[in-house]
This record gives structure tokens, sequence and C-alpha cells, in this order.
């Protein structure tokens, strides 16, 4: 894992993001992308498709990111970067491509096509960031909107689970899988450079958990926190899959027993969206997180 | 190119104050600036640039050692109320 210090001096090298651009304040999406194209030293062509990160990356004649980006249509990211990625391989370069994709974009309708480029194995290193709802168009429900989470179209909750595409990825025998969080960047950082040296030439996915102020309605100052209760109460385990073999990572692995996890009441107190729930619905929740858990531990 | 969004400190109604004396270098601060307005000087503190930072105020909530503070401005986000 790479320490402090030379985190630090690579993002001020490679500066991935600008200064000045159009992402809220104390959007954790903008960190997440500083922190994933420092650990590929920049050397990226990154496709979007139209999410929060298709406003941040520019707008009129200026750009807010400092990476190649080509924006594309919701559903069509996946196949334009299996070309731009054939194409690479026939001129002999190494740059990796990524495809930057919000949860919208991923579990509900660039599915299909995500799904077809994994069983393919395309050279993609394939980020979902996972704000938990279409947060560009005014915080819409997602399928990655979790239990109990208010939004525009379900204003008294939602009823059901959350989909959960690590685990389909598993399921589609994807040689790298891992979740991670934009609150331990340097674990994130890990992850990505992993898998864009060690896994090169196979397709990859990565779900990067980042809390969204406006839209989760909580203090901008909170957002680091809220993603380290997330870790905490165990509501989101950090691990990393190769080949179908599970292993938690280090920030998660002691919250593997439930004794030692927090109480959820104190990651769903800090956000407005989940004011006033319904207590029937927070006790599926903590049994949410248990089942996810023992799912979990059957791949390791 | 900085500054896509203009001068995006006037969306701001509280700016962040850092105070060296108690400042570890820890650059806790630095890596969890989400608008990477926060680079490091050449005595190796991190200096804050006023004119972009949104007032998100995660530096003040990560900071160890409570060296940054809270300055509450007038709506334009360049005046101290």
């Amino acid at each position: 894992m790479v320490s402090t210090k030379e985190l630090v001096n690579i993002e001020l090298e490679v500066k991935a993001i600008e200064k000045g651009n159009l992402a809220c304040p104390g959007c954790q999406l903008n960190l997440s992308f500083k922190h994933a194209l420092s650990a590929l030293k920049g050397d990226a062509i990154v496709v979007v498709p139209a999410c929060c990160t298709s406003v941040i990356q520019g707008a009129g004649q200026g750009y807010g990111m400092h990476v190649p980006i080509f924006n594309t249509a919701f559903a069509s990211a996946p196949p334009v970067a299996s070309g731009i990625a054939r194409k690479l391989k026939r001129d002999g370069k190494k740059t990796t491509v990524v495809v930057w994709a919000g949860d919208g974009g991923t579990a509900d309708i660039g599915f299909g096509s995500m799904s077809g480029a994994a069983e393919r194995d395309e050279n993609i290193l394939y980020v979902m960031y996972d704000n938990q709802g279409y947060q560009n168009t005014g915080n819409q429900k997602s399928g990655a909107t979790p239990r109990g989470a208010k939004t525009s179209t379900t204003p008294h909750g939602k009823k059901s689970r959350r989909k959960d595409i690590a685990r389909m990825m598993m399921a589609q025998e994807v040689s790298y899988v891992a979740t991670a969080n934009a609150s331990y960047p340097q674990d994130l950082f890990a992850k990505i450079e992993r898998a864009a040296t060690e896994f090169a030439g196979h397709f990859r996915f990565i779900q990067i958990y980042s809390p969204c102020p406006p839209g989760w309605n909580i203090d901008t100052k909170d957002s680091v926190l809220v993603g380290e209760l997330a870790n905490n109460t165990g509501y989101w385990p950090l691990y990393e899959a190769v080949n179908g073999k599970l292993e938690f990572s280090r920030p998660s692995r002691r919250f593997n027993d439930p004794a030692k996890r927090k109480p959820l009441a104190d990651y769903l107190k800090i956000q407005g969206r989940f004011r006033n729930i319904d207590p029937e619905i927070v006790k599926q929740m903590e049994e949410d997180i248990e089942h996810e858990w023992s799912i979990l531990r059957k791949f390791m | 190119m900085p500054g896509v969004a203009g001068r995006t400190s006037e969306w701001r109604t509280q700016r962040p104050d850092l105070h060296t004396e108690t400042c570890t270098k820890c650059m806790k601060c630095v890596i969890h600036c989400p608008d990477d307005c926060i680079t490091v000087t050449e005595d190796g503190y991190p200096e804050i640039d006023q004119y972009y930072c949104k007032g998100c105020m995660i530096c003040m909530a990560v900071c160890p050692h409570d060296s940054i503070d809270e300055v509450i401005t007038l709506p334009g986000g360049d005046i101290d109320a």
C-alpha cells in the first residue's frame, strides 16, 4: 500500500482534477476520481456515460479534469471502451481504458452492455462510483438505492433491497472484482493500481462508495465521516475477489465479527434521507447487513 | 485549466482558516480535499487556495489536531462577516 507522503506527491504531480470545477461542495465522486487517476499516473482514457462526471469534466470550452475523456450516451460506454481498447492493443499501447460510470448507468440502464463486455473479457477497467441514486438529475431512485432511503421518486423510503452489482460481477466470473470507499483513499489507490497492472488485459470491476451531500441530505463536512461509518457499521464491506476467491480488505476485516460493528443507528441518524424511517425497515436493514456478510464469507 | 466554473469561492458561506502552529503536516486535509484546492508549500505545510475553495469544510472535519478553523463569510465568499 502506498504511504501518505507518496500519495500526496503523486496527486500533486498528476493533478487529475482541476480547481474551480462544477462539482458540488464536498463531492466524494470528484475525490475518488482524483485518487483513481493518480493511481493510474494519469495514463488513461476515460469513457464517461451520462452521469455527474459528464458535468464535472467540463463546461463550454473549459475542462475540469486533466485526462482524455470520451463522453457518450448512457448504455454505450462499455462498447465504446471496447473499441478504444482494441485499437490501443493493435497499436501496442499500454494505456488503461477506464469506464467511469454512475450507479444508474451501471445498475439500471447500462447493465446489459456492461455484462456483455464482461462476457467478452474486454480489456476495460470498469469503475462504478456508487452515490446511490440519479443525483445528477435530482435524486431519483436507482437500482443501487439502499432500502429505506428517501428519494424524489420514493418519498416514503424505498421498500426493497439494493442490487449488489459487485456480487453480480463475481457471478459472471470477472477476474478482478473489488469494492472501495472514498473515505479510505490508500485502499482505493491500491485497488485501482492492482487492477491496472496485475490484471491488465482482462475485464475488471471496482465499485466505489461515494457519499453525495445534496442527494443524501448530509452536511458537506460529514461526507468523509459517513463513509467511515458505512465501513465501521459493516454496511459497506470492503473486499477484493480474484477469480472468485474473496478476501476482505484491511479497513473492513475486523467487522466480519458482528460484535465489533458499530450500531447502524449511528450511520442512519446523520443522513437526512433516512430521517423518520419506519423501525420495521431499520430492522430489515440490520438483517441485510448480516445477510450480505454471510454470503461474502462463502467465497473466502 | 482551473476555474471552468468561474470563481467557485462565491458559492460558499464559510471558509477554512489554517493555523500552522499546531499543524503536524499529516496531509489528511490535502488527501481529502475534493477540489484539489489544498497544495503543499516549500516548507511542507498545507496551503489553501481561497479563490477556488467551495467551503465544504471537510478539511476541518478530518483534521486530527483542530488546526483548521471555520470563518463565516458574507455572501460572495470573499469577505469575512
